[in-house]
Order: C-alpha cells, then structure tokens, then sequence
C-alpha cells in the first residue's frame, strides 16, 4: 500500500465539500434507516441522481455516509419502537426492546451506537488489509476467471435465497435476460420489440428502483395499518455515557468476534447484514457463561452482537464490489452504478488504475463512522422522532423523488414508465416469493458475463479452457458446490417441515408470499415478548 | 395456484424471447458465437426452471405460493392499484403540464388517498410537503444539478 497514495486519499476525504457530502450523507442514511419501511438503499436511489454533478470522489463518499449511517439507524427504530428501521436490525430488537420498556432506552441506544460505530472501523481495517491482496490476484484474471466467478456469484445469491432455490435460480436468470436487451457484445440489436426506447437496452438504475424501491413502498402502502406509535418514551433521552463505556468495554470480546463475522458474511454475495445479524447473536449467545438466560430480555450483548456485526458488513461487502467488481448486495450495486457513471469500473485492475480513489473508500468509511456517532449522540431525541413519521405522507413523497431520481439519469420519460413497470413487476415477483437480489445481481453482471464468454471463445475457442484454467476451474467447482448446498439445505428444510406438519397433524401455510402477514405476526410477537 | 401461474407466464415470455432469437444473425466471421446463443442458454435455462417450478408446485401443493381471491386482495389493498394507477396517470401528466404541477397533483392525491386519520397538523404537514417538495426539488435540480425536468 502506497502511503502517498493513502495522503492523496486523506487530501480529498478531508477537502471541506467531501466531508459535508458524507456528513450529509451519514444523516439521511441515518433517517432512512430509522423510518421503518424506508431503507437505505432507497435513500442510495434517491441520492443517485445528485451524484452526477459531483466528482466520483465526493459522490461515492456521500453514497458511502449513506450506507454507513443506514446500517446503523436501523437500531433506533427498533430499539425504541420494537419495529426494525432495516431488515438488519431485527435482532437488535430482541434485547433493545426489551431494555427500553425496562426504563433504559438511552443505554440500549448508546449501546447500539457504540458497537455499532466500533464494528464500522474494525470492518474498514479488515477491507484495507485484505482488499489490496484479493486486488492483486484479480489481476491474473482473463475473461476465463470472469465468467467464472460472476456465474458463481450468481448461484451463490441464488443459493442463499432461503427455500427457494427454483424461485432464486429464476430470478437471477431474468435479470441476466433484462440485460441482454439492446445491443449484443457482437454489435447487433437484439429484444429491441420494435421499440426504438429500447435501442439502447435498458438502463439498470430506474429497472433497479422499479423493482427494489417502488415494490418496497408498495408493501408499505399494505403495511400501512400497523400503527408504529404508542410510545412515549421517544421524547425524553440522554445517554449515559459512563454506563455505557462500561458495558462495551464488559462486551468487548463479543464486539470484536461480532464484526470479524460481519465483515467476514459481507465479503459474500446476498448474505448481507441481515444473516451476520443472526449469526452473531447466536455466538454471542453461546459464549455467555455468566446470564445466558437474559438474552432475549435485555441483555447488552444482545445489542453488541447485532449492530457491531450489521455495521461491519460494510467493510466486508466492499471486498469483491472494488476488487472483483461483484457487487455483495442492492446497495453496493447502486454505488457500482454510480462509479461507472463516472467512467470507473470496479473490478480486476482498479486497485492499479484508481489507487486514491479505493484509498477513499477506506477513509470515507472510517470518516463516516465518527459521523454516526457525532449525529447520533447529538440528535438522538430528533431522530427518534422520525421514527414516527406516517407512511401515508412517506410513500408518495419517495414516488416522487424515485419519479426524478429517474428521470434525470438520461432525461426522458421513458425511464419513469421503467420504473413502474419494474415496480408493479417487483411488486408480484414479492408477493410470488420470488427473492429480488439475485435479479438485480443478474442485471448487474449478465453483460460483463456474456462480453467475458465471448471474448474468451474469441481467444480460444475450446470450451474445456473454463474448466482446465484453474482458478476459472475453481470457480466453476465453487458454482457447483454452491448449488448442491443449496439444494441439499432445500431438501432438508421441505424434510423437516413435512415432519413437523405431520407431528402438527395440520396442513401447512406458507405465508412466505405475503411478507406483510409475516413481518405483522413477528412483530406482534416480539411486542408482546 | 400462483406458482404455477407464474411458471406459465415464465414460459410465455420465453417464447416471445425465443421468437425475437430466430430474428437475430448467426456467428459472424470474428466471433465464434451470435448475438443469440447466450440468450439462447438462458432462456432455455428458465423454460427448465419454469416447469421444475410447475412440477413442484403440483407435487409440493402445500408448500406452493397460494392464490387468495384477487376481489379479496383488492377489497383489503385496494389502495395498491389505485396508487400504481395515480402514478401513471402522473407520469402522463408530466410530460403535459410539467414536473411541478403533475407532482403537486399527484401528492396531493395520494395523500388523500392514504391519509387515514385526519388532523390539522396532519393537513397542515401534507399541504407543504405537497406543495414544497416539487417546487424545492425542481428549484435543486435546475439550479445546482442543471438537469431540467420535464
């Protein structure tokens, strides 16, 4: 690592308009992640279209601020509410509910706070440290390895896509098929339907808000009869900062075995916050000798274990979007987007071709922790409040922002009638239990997939280069394992469900289709735990 | 019943896709491939997917998505297609009155249609965010983004 390379990167985190950028961007990520039904990445979307008038530097850094405070204001909603601001911060209700309704929401939230802003660096340190190194060795790799790897990405997401491995394998692959509209890597038009809009295929930014963002504020729409209020202690919170310290520095095995996880479940494709989340908790669990018992009523370590390892994802999930040009989840791959926008493409070489702006990533992550805790400190009880804002007011004010969000990428209409197709087709495929990631990660990388196979068949044309190439090979091999793991977990899980049905001696329902009814019920039982 | 719904609508698109491929050429002289053989991979590839899903869905019956009455879906959401519906028409909005005007319409729309339980502060709050946010975002957008909008 170049310590010039790392000054040049420190001159332009610090210049003053790149730290507002990530300082703005820390606080929206933050209100993003407390409103319960808005997540970040919908915030990344709306961000989207700012970036194009700053430099690549400044506008990753505010996607960056965004990213890092939504991680972390997920933990308010739930601590105080009960309901997660984001999918990765349901377990931090487990413990931090419970500790609000005990009287001490201000030590939940401090807790919160403070693991969570330690696991974001731990997460920086690991992705300076081993970023470099995967960078280095992507060099090798020809369009042989590319192929590979991104079709092994892609069953890897398919594969994580809980039950359904049909519905994700799917998925993934129309998402590889909205890629191929438009011009073909051997220059012809293909799938253009007569429609001269679609000439130039169709741009993945206003398919991805479609599908993500307008779907998701569709289920709101649904979900809008769950009352979020009820609480009163949201008004009233100071931390007691003294207790806190105390109880993180009680925790600190648990904070540091917590974000090695999470960065650790970042670095893979479609894991996400949301499984090092559960994962974490479970070890944290397991390692306590003195309370276990107290886990799941208010138990510090609760808290630790889910918000220092949700945080440290980001460290790890930047791994493969900078070095392998994969990007680990919906909000990498906004940002993805947004460097090839600027004319950066992540992947094998941009360590050698970008060394300032990779060092940036580092540091804005790191810049964009000590954010978290200085706008969470000292707006808590203003954040809090926005916990409350109704979703009747939210939804269409964010339709509208997705409305020019799309617009402004190219100027045309067009890119707003994308984005609701996209989002009445996000909408079903949700409802169908059809999991999004793996769409997205197809639209994503289908064309660097289909342009590697061609231009490795141009290169030599025999289809056993794939196989006897080895890290191509290993990748393949790894595509394979991937898919018998998944399919093997799939057919314990059917197992095991046909027994307990059977133990039941009731039919079964699979409410999987309507996240609604689920997300309802589970929130109902943690509330009433 | 969904899935197996969706697995033939899976298989209808395949068919307009695999349709569209018979139009495209063959490998040319630099490539070893055409433009339709990946396609070609992939849309076979789903068509499989397609009637593993349907065969799943009719051996697996209790574990398949269930169909619930779409009159029901609507009589409990029918706020759903009413708001995708208001979208469209904003977006043809747009493009005659402009951004500004369509969004104001549109917000406030939606709010009527959303907002369950009125209060002043409430009308007060969504009169300004109807009001404020198309204007403020086509002030942010001319002025300091140089994108105009529609």
């Amino acid at each position: 690592m170049d310590l010039v390379h790392i000054l040049d990167a420190a001159g332009e985190i610090l210049a003053p308009m790149t730290l507002l950028s990530i300082m703005l961007g820390v606080f929206f990520g933050i209100i993003a992640g407390s409103i319960p039904g808005f997540t970040f990445t919908m915030a990344l979307v709306l961000a989207f279209p700012f970036t194009f008038a700053m430099g690549p530097i400044p506008g990753l850094a505010l996607m960056v601020g965004i990213y890092i405070g939504g991680l972390s204001g997920g933990l308010i909603a739930g601590t105080l509410l009960g309901i997660p601001g984001t999918p990765s911060s349901v377990v931090t209700i487990f413990d931090g509910y419970p500790m609000t309704k005990n009287g001490e929401p201000a030590r939940a939230l401090g807790i919160g706070i403070g693991a969570s802003v330690i696991g974001t660096i731990l997460g920086a340190i690991v992705l300076f440290l081993l970023g470099p190194l995967i960078g280095r060795l992507t060099l090798n790799f020809g369009p042989w390895e590319i192929f590979s790897l991104v079709l092994f990405a892609l069953t890897l997401v398919a594969g994580l896509s809980g039950d359904h491995l049909v519905k994700g394998l799917i998925s993934g692959l129309l998402g590889v098929l909205i890629a191929m509209i438009g011009v073909a890597p051997t220059g012809q038009l293909r799938f253009n339907f007569e429609n001269p809009q679609l000439h130039g295929g169709l741009d993945a930014i206003p398919v991805l808000i479609g599908l993500f963002a307008v779907s998701q504020l569709l289920i709101n729409v649904e979900e809008s009869r769950v009352d979020t209020r009820g609480t009163g202690s949201v008004h009233k919170i100071r931390l007691p900062v003294p207790r806190v310290l105390r109880d993180l520095w009680r925790e600190k095995v648990n904070v540091g075995r917590s974000s090695m996880i999470g960065t650790f479940v970042g670095t893979l494709p479609a894991a996400g916050a949301e499984s090092a989340n559960f994962i974490s908790y479970d070890r944290a669990q397991k390692a306590e000798k003195k309370e276990p018992e107290r886990y799941g009523k208010g138990h510090p370590g609760g808290i630790v274990a889910s918000e220092a390892s949700n945080s440290s994802v980001a460290g790890g999930a930047f791994i493969p979007t900078i070095s392998l040009g994969i990007p680990g989840d919906v909000a990498q791959a906004i940002m993805m987007g947004a460097l090839i926008l600027h004319g950066i493409a992540p992947g094998p070489g941009l360590f050698e071709r970008e060394p300032v702006l990779v060092n940036s990533v580092y540091l804005s992550i790191i810049v964009a922790a000590v954010g978290v805790l200085i706008i969470q400190t000292l707006l808590l009880p203003f954040l809090a409040r926005v916990t409350l804002v109704p979703k009747a007011v939210l939804v269409p004010s964010v339709l509208v922002m997705t409305a020019v969000g799309a617009f402004a990428l190219n100027n045309r209409t067009f890119d707003i009638w994308l984005v609701l197709v996209f989002g009445v087709i996000g909408y079903f495929l949700v409802k169908l239990g059809v999991p999004l990631p793996p769409m997205i990660l197809g639209l994503i990388l289908g064309g660097t997939m289909e342009q590697s196979l061609i231009r490795a068949l141009q290169i030599d044309d025999q289809v056993s280069a794939f196989i006897t190439r080895p890290i191509s090979g290993i990748f393949l091999a790894l595509a394979l394992a991937s898919l018998i793991f998944a399919l093997c977990r799939g057919i314990r899980g059917t197992q095991r469900r046909l027994q307990e049905s059977s133990d039941q001696g009731t039919p079964e329902q699979d409410d999987d289709a309507d996240g609604s009814e689920a997300e309802t019920s589970h929130l109902t039982d943690t509330r009433t735990t | 019943m969904a899935d197996r719904v969706f697995a033939v609508g899976l298989m209808v698109l395949v068919a307009a896709f695999w349709r569209e491929t018979a139009e495209l050429a063959g490998a040319s002289g630099g490539s070893p491939v055409g433009p339709a053989f990946v396609p070609r991979v992939v849309l076979a590839l789903i068509f499989g997917l397609s009637v593993l899903l349907l065969v799943q869905s009719v051996l697996q019956a209790e574990k398949a998505v269930r169909m619930t009455g779409i009159s029901d879906f609507l009589k409990l959401h029918w706020r759903v297609p009413v708001l995708l519906a208001g979208f469209g028409v904003y977006v043809a909005l747009m493009e005659g009155i402009g951004f500004t005007w369509a969004s104001v319409a549109f917000l406030l729309g939606s709010f009527a249609l959303l907002i369950r339980e009125y209060s002043r502060g409430i009308l007060i709050a969504s009169a300004v965010i109807a009001v404020g946010l198309p204007f403020g975002l086509e002030w942010l957008f001319e002025s300091a983004l140089n994108t105009f909008l529609p």
